[in-house]
């Protein structure tokens, strides 16, 4: 009996360590929720609802590369702001449960100060968060999905001047 | 009784088709003292019967039955603490799985913000090389 007793003290000991782990789940969730309504963000959502949409787009103009990272994407969530962008970047480090997240690279120089956290189990990136600030603010960047670093890494290299602009306007005007 | 009647009986009684009234003719022959030598061991077998139906449980057995038989109360109690155990670990789980669901809703509440996948690709791709752009300053920050 007394065996059988310790087994279920295990058990429950056990259910209350998950349960821990839930709890802590999302801490980009709450983020995101806490400043959804706030006017002073920019929010860029694409859920994974459109992300299974995006099969039907057009792929053929599209590189392989940047084809294959989409694909294995799951959603994305940027929140952005030029209000007060250092507060807004404490705050999220704050925020950020290193426990479940992974530092990736930090960069700190004049410009620039960036965390790439990641969420990974058994070898697979399966959330990608950029927290940075820089000369447009602050932001916070996330990706879920099978996220394969190391093309995305490599992304950049494929990409010229001329399109990196294009980018950084474009960010800017959303 | 005559002897080979007796035997008759006896064969009758291993075959297990003996009748109660028969039962008690053989009971009675054996307590006589005219039993023949090479029956003395049925006559053993006989007065053994006879002795041992004489035997009454005692006052107290119905109490030490159900003494036996009662649920234990310390039984009880384990039971009742590993029932809260469980709950214990089992309740967060309840409590929390909604709110999970619920961080997760909030988390996706935020409205698509393009509704046509075309314009999301852009910004995906966006998103992706910003990401990459930085990335790439982080691992080779000489260039």
């Amino acid at each position: 009996m007394s065996a059988f007793i310790r087994k279920l003290s295990v058990l429950a000991a056990l259910l209350v360590v998950s349960a821990g782990v839930f709890a802590q789940d999302d801490a980009i969730g709450k983020f995101f929720g806490k400043y959804v309504d706030d006017s002073r963000f920019t929010i860029v959502s694409v859920s994974p609802k459109m992300f299974r949409l995006l099969s039907k787009v057009n792929w053929d103009t599209i590189p392989s590369d940047l084809r294959q990272t989409v694909t294995g994407l799951h959603s994305l969530r940027i929140l952005s702001t030029e209000t007060t962008p250092q507060q807004f970047y404490k705050e999220a480090l704050s925020r950020i449960d290193m426990k479940e997240y992974e530092e990736l690279i930090t960069i700190r120089d004049k410009q620039d100060n960036v965390r790439f956290v990641i969420k990974e189990t058994g070898g697979i990136v399966h959330e990608l968060l950029m927290i940075a600030v820089d000369d447009d603010g602050f932001t916070l960047m996330s990706f879920t999905g099978d996220i394969d670093l190391d093309k995305l890494s490599r992304l950049s290299s494929s990409l010229n001047i001329k399109g990196m602009e294009g980018l950084k306007n474009a960010k800017r005007k959303k | 009784m005559r002897q080979e009647s007796i035997a008759g009986l006896l064969e009758k009684y291993w075959q297990a088709e003996t009748t109660e009234e028969e039962e008690r003719q053989l009971a009675e022959y054996f307590r006589g003292t005219e039993v023949p030598p090479e029956w003395e061991s049925y006559r053993e077998l006989f007065s053994f019967f006879e002795q041992e139906a004489q035997v009454k449980p005692g006052p107290d057995l119905e109490r030490r039955i159900m003494e036996s038989i009662r649920p234990r109360r310390h039984t009880a109690w384990w039971a009742a603490a590993a029932a809260i155990i469980l709950l214990l670990g089992v309740e967060p789980l309840f409590r929390m799985a909604p709110e999970k669901t619920r961080v997760e809703q909030t988390a996706f509440v935020v409205k698509d913000t393009y509704d046509d996948p075309q314009q999301a690709l852009a910004a995906v791709e966006k998103a992706l090389f910003i990401m990459s752009k930085k990335m790439n300053k982080g691992l080779h920050p000489i260039k």
